[in-house]
């Protein structure tokens, strides 16, 4: 009283002076005053015993064409799982359609490029592409021998290198080629995020879950409307099944997709209101989205305009600027020695994981000269016996020298040999070891497909899933509250007279309410979801037949006087459908019975 | 009729309309500045207002104080002619699908009746100034104050549920003499008036909700607006119970009169009462506790608070009238007046009401903190006429009897119980009683009554229906001569 006495005092005062003034006493009891706000906060518990009557309704506000806009902003607002399912394309580094041979390529131009101009990680990189048995530095290598051997033979070393490996003096070791396959195969293959990616959930494939194909990382909506940007997350280290990859792309990457004004832009057909349910524990109205329900026929595919895209890069678009890192083993990995496992030897290379440089570079070599089977043999000058010999078999070398001149590298596979050749090499300049990581930036690479294709995948993908797009028009028309177990439902005319009129459903999984991300708030945890005609909730009377398409939803067809239990969450309730007073109202009493 | 009337009234119909379209027209203006003899040609204090230049025939100071008490008999019973749909559905555009039309309202609702009452105080004084041949004169009156209430779920409740209404007016004249046969006066009158309504405000018939249910992103084909047809009306959704709280408003304005009395039995009279606008500004509270507004349809940027509390203003414009009379004196024994005036309510075309509230705004749907509502009035200018039989009964006994006609302002298209207008028969029956040779008492009785109308043409359905209005005010009145 102490708080409204003077705010009532100012209120009437002027209304008072003026009734004085025409003596109209009535004037000042006609005050009328603001509405009083509802009370905040939900209802209290329903206790035990505890009756309360709830009012349900079953307004429709049936939109048509209902357009709703999607800027890049609300495209990365969406809930993670939604974002996920607005799969656009693979983005075939390997070889696609607009980018033939594009990692190699790119391996390829890193050869040419001013090392000044490439990041210490990248010059790694170019040390390893450019090395030539002409330029490789075999001190400290299981070759070392040959350079204090080659004076005694007559022959530098890169010669016999080179002639080991069927090569030229001034080839490179490894092609570019075969390098990009390798990284492909164990770098980029081997991370969980480039091997499936979410799509439509189907009979055949429920869970929705699809391979990508080798060499392509999967792109969504949501990456392209980062620019890209949101790759190195989504390709960053990952832990999956206890298998840790630190991934393998770093820094910041961009690309053209988008314009700043891109939009997506859905009509959609739908009731716009929710379900009005009963959240029992509160016996209170909560509300139930609408929309996955009505996900069949939200939209009208046969409308070119129930999609309309705007902004997107004219012509093919394309990425910026991504990088690829390949990190490099903390020690020094010697080659192996010994021809078993067969095809492969015994490198501690073999046993690092995939995404290693050092597993990267075995693999190469392995891929170039696996098949190679050659004997070469240096005689010296008017002798007829060679001083010098070596057999190659299934790329594993034996060297032999003749009179016991000098000592001959062990036997080995040559990608023995090569990986401790290019280690050696990745650290000149006196790089520390671990430190020799390597990188492969790509510029102004067109993505693969062009703008007319990304449009029509995104509209096919999307008619394609029904549960991308449910979840897509629930974020779109989002009309859930509260969290109901139950909820009230008008059956269509089209249905048999004996199946129209009132319902109520109980909530299936998927009608929980959801948080920002798009999860669950909370589990389904109903230990016996549905209706029953006892309070020991032994006799079911719901059903989940198949009604307006209907057969997720535990349902009972209610009319007045209607009595039926239900469980909720904690508790026992019985449900008392009320006489109705209006055709799309139903008033329930709900108790609490224990 | 009077300027006193049309403020009066304007008052009422500018308060009961501030929210909704009603407008009280003449619905609760009872001449009652003054005795019910008081005119344009009766030089009694309360000529200050009638006719200021009348006031220049006074010869010594007169004072008139006493008031009415009005007691109001308003009925409506509403007929439904059109197609509604049930008040739980929500279809927005016709056609209504078969399932939603409801099949109960059609014909005649419930009738409602209000029966406000109340006390109108008036104190007039005038005084010649010296032997300047100036008459100067002032009055404080209160031309209706009273509490209107119907039934709030009756069918009227679109139109009004609930009003208060109270005006005092201050009026200083001036009028001087030029010859027996001529005199001038002018008053300039000022209003102040308090006004508080109540009613459900009908969401389809607003132009800003159809615009925005029409614009992006919700591009859905709407039949809402101000000509909302019924089918889309009166659904229970887009009932949102409305006050207007606190509401000023005032206003000044002029009249000026000629009195003439070219024989000691013959006055001639005529005055004119200028045009002005009177502007309430108040508070208004809007319901919107309905999860429609408040949550369903959050995420598609519609959202209020379960209440809305912001300021509410209404401008309107007030007529010009122009009222004339005669009076003769046939004997000493017998006198008759006669009293005709034109009022200019056409230019009441609509009622402007504006409501502002940081609440209302609603960006993503394109509403803004503001809403306009235009209440489409349409009158039409009135005339009216009265006649009075004066009859001295008794040496201290004078009596009358008036007799009158006053067309109605409302058009069927517009009318609704808020102005439950009509054309008006005037009768007022009172005496003078002269208690001392300076003191008279007089009482009277006014009652003014519309002929029963039956209404089939208003706009969208909303005032079809039989409208009763029966106001009766009783006069006590001391007019001293000093």
């Amino acid at each position: 009283m102490k708080a409204t006495t003077p705010s009532m005092r100012v209120r009437y005062l002027p209304a008072l002076a003026l009734s004085a003034i025409v003596a109209a006493a009535p004037l000042g009891a006609g005050c009328l005053a603001a509405f009083e706000p509802p009370p905040e906060g939900p209802a209290s518990p329903l206790a035990v015993g505890e009756t309360r009557v709830v009012e349900l309704r079953s307004t429709r506000f049936d939109v048509l064409d209902y357009e709703k806009t999607l800027t890049k902003a609300d495209i990365l607002a969406l809930p993670a799982d939604v974002q996920a399912r607005l799969w656009l394309l693979d983005l075939d580094l390997s070889n696609g359609p607009n980018a033939p041979r594009l990692l190699d390529n790119a391996l390829a131009a890193i050869r040419t490029a001013d090392p000044k101009t490439l990041t210490p990680a990248a010059r790694n990189l170019q040390r390893l592409l450019n090395m030539t048995p002409a330029t490789a530095d075999l001190r400290g290598t299981n070759l070392e021998e040959l350079n204090a051997l080659a004076p005694l033979i007559g022959i530098a070393p890169p010669r016999v290198l080179a002639d080991l490996l069927a090569i030229d003096v001034d080839d490179e070791f490894i092609a570019p080629a075969l390098a990009a396959e390798a990284i492909l195969t164990n770098v980029i293959a081997t991370h969980p995020n480039a091997r499936t990616r979410l799509g439509a959930k189907t009979a055949a494939n429920p869970d929705g879950i699809y391979p990508v194909a080798r060499g392509s990382i999967p792109i969504t909506l949501a990456d392209a409307a980062t620019n890209c940007a949101s790759l190195s997350t989504k390709f960053g280290a990952v832990t999956q099944g206890g298998v840790f990859h630190p991934g393998f792309i770093v820094g910041t990457t961009s690309a053209r997709v988008l314009e700043e004004d891109f939009r997506i832009t859905v009509r959609a057909n739908a009731n716009a209101l929710p379900y009005k349910g009963i959240e029992l524990a509160r016996a209170e109205v909560a509300s139930v989205s609408s929309v996955r329900s009505q996900s069949d026929r939200l939209f009208n595919f046969e409308d070119p305009n129930w999609l309309v895209i705007d902004g997107l890069v004219p012509g093919v678009p394309v990425l910026e600027s991504i990088t690829f890192r390949i990190p490099e083993h903390p020690e020094f990995v010697r080659g192996g020695r010994s021809p078993m496992p067969r095809g492969f030897g015994s490198s501690e290379a073999w046993t690092l994981p995939p995404w290693s440089i050092e597993h990267v570079l075995i693999s190469a070599a392995q891929s170039a000269y696996r098949g190679i089977s050659t004997r070469i043999a240096y005689t010296a000058e008017g002798k007829t016996d060679p001083l010098f010999e070596a057999v190659v078999s299934d790329g594993f070398q034996e060297m032999n020298v003749a009179g016991g001149v000098g000592a001959p590298p062990a036997p080995s596979y040559l990608w023995d040999l090569l990986l401790e050749v290019a280690q050696v090499r990745l650290h000149d300049g006196q790089i520390p070891e671990g430190q020799a990581d390597v990188e492969i930036t790509l510029r102004d690479v067109p993505i693969g497909t062009d703008t007319a294709t990304i449009e029509r995948s995104i509209r096919e993908n999307l008619e394609a899933d029904p549960n991308a797009l449910a979840d897509l028009a629930a974020t779109i028309i989002d009309n859930a509250s509260g969290d109901a177990d139950l909820y009230y439902y008008r059956a269509s005319r089209d249905n048999a007279p004996e199946r129209q009129g009132d319902w109520l459903f109980f909530v299936a999984e998927g009608d929980l309410p959801r948080d920002e991300a798009g999860r669950p708030k909370r589990p389904y945890s109903y230990a016996r979801p549905g209706f029953f005609a006892d309070a020991e909730l032994t006799q079911k009377v719901s059903t989940k037949d198949l009604l307006d398409g209907d057969t997720e939803h535990e349902k009972v067809r209610i009319d007045d006087a209607t009595v039926v239990y239900a469980e909720g969450l904690s508790g026992v309730y019985r449900l008392e459908a009320l006489p109705k007073k209006s055709l799309y109202r139903r008033s329930v009493f709900v108790t609490r019975i224990r | 009729m009077n300027l006193r009337t049309i403020l009066r009234t304007t008052v009422a119909c500018a308060a009961v309309a501030l929210t909704a379209d009603s407008a009280r027209a003449q619905a609760l203006a009872v001449p009652s500045v003054g005795t019910g003899l008081s005119g344009p040609v009766t030089l009694d204090a309360a000529a200050v207002y009638w006719n200021p230049g009348l006031t220049a025939y006074a010869t010594e100071p007169t004072l008139l104080v006493g008031g009415h008490l009005l007691v109001g008999d308003i009925g409506y019973r509403r007929t439904r002619r059109a197609t509604y749909q049930r008040p739980d559905s929500l279809d927005f555009a016709l056609p209504i699908a078969p399932e939603a039309v409801d099949p109960e309202k059609t014909g005649p609702a419930d009738p409602v009746a209000a029966n406000p009452v109340g006390v109108l105080p008036s104190a007039f004084f005038i005084t010649p100034i010296g032997k300047t041949g100036l008459v100067f004169g002032t009055g404080v009156y209160a031309p209706y104050a009273a509490i209107l209430k119907f039934d709030e779920n009756g069918a009227q409740r679109w139109a009004l549920t609930q009003a208060t209404i109270a005006t005092v007016n201050v009026q200083p004249s001036i009028a001087y003499k030029f010859h027996e046969a001529l005199a001038v006066g002018a008053g300039v009158s000022y209003v102040l008036g308090f006004a508080e309504l109540a009613r459900v405000q009908d969401f389809a018939a607003l132009a800003d909700v159809g615009g925005a249910l029409g614009r992006p992103p919700i591009n859905q084909r709407n039949d809402f607006g101000p000509n909302a047809p019924p089918g889309v009306r009166e659904l229970d959704v887009m009932a949102r119970p409305i006050r207007i709280h606190d509401a000023w408003g005032h206003a000044a304005t002029f009249n000026v009169g000629l009195a003439s009395q070219p024989t000691p039995r013959l006055k001639l009279g005529l005055t004119y009462f200028h045009t002005t606008s009177m502007t309430f500004n108040g508070r208004f509270s809007l319901d919107m506790n309905d999860d429609f507004f408040t949550r369903d349809l959050a995420s598609q940027g519609l959202q209020y608070k379960p209440v809305v509390n912001g300021d509410a203003s209404l401008s309107i414009p007030l007529p010009r009238s122009v009222v004339g009379g005669a009076s003769y004196d046939f004997t000493d024994v017998i006198g008759a007046n006669l009293v005709v005036g034109y009022t200019g309510w056409s230019v009441v075309d609509a009622f402007d009401v504006r409501v502002k509230s940081p609440d209302l705004a609603q960006p993503r749907i394109g509403l803004p903190d503001t809403s306009r509502i235009l209440l489409p009035r349409r009158w039409k200018d009135t005339v009216a006429v009265e006649g009075t039989l004066r009859y001295r009964a008794a040496d201290r006994l004078r009596t009358w009897l008036t007799l009158g006609y006053r067309s109605a302002a409302s058009p069927d298209a517009t009318i609704d119980v808020a102005s439950p207008d009509g054309d008006r028969l005037v009768a007022n029956l009172g005496a003078n009683y002269a208690l001392t040779p300076k003191l008279g008492l007089i009482v009277e009785g006014k009652l003014h009554s519309i002929l029963p109308r039956e209404v089939v043409g208003s706009e969208n359905d909303l005032g079809n229906g039989r409208y009763r209005l029966n106001l009766f005010a009783l006069g006590l009145h001391a007019a001293y001569a000093f």
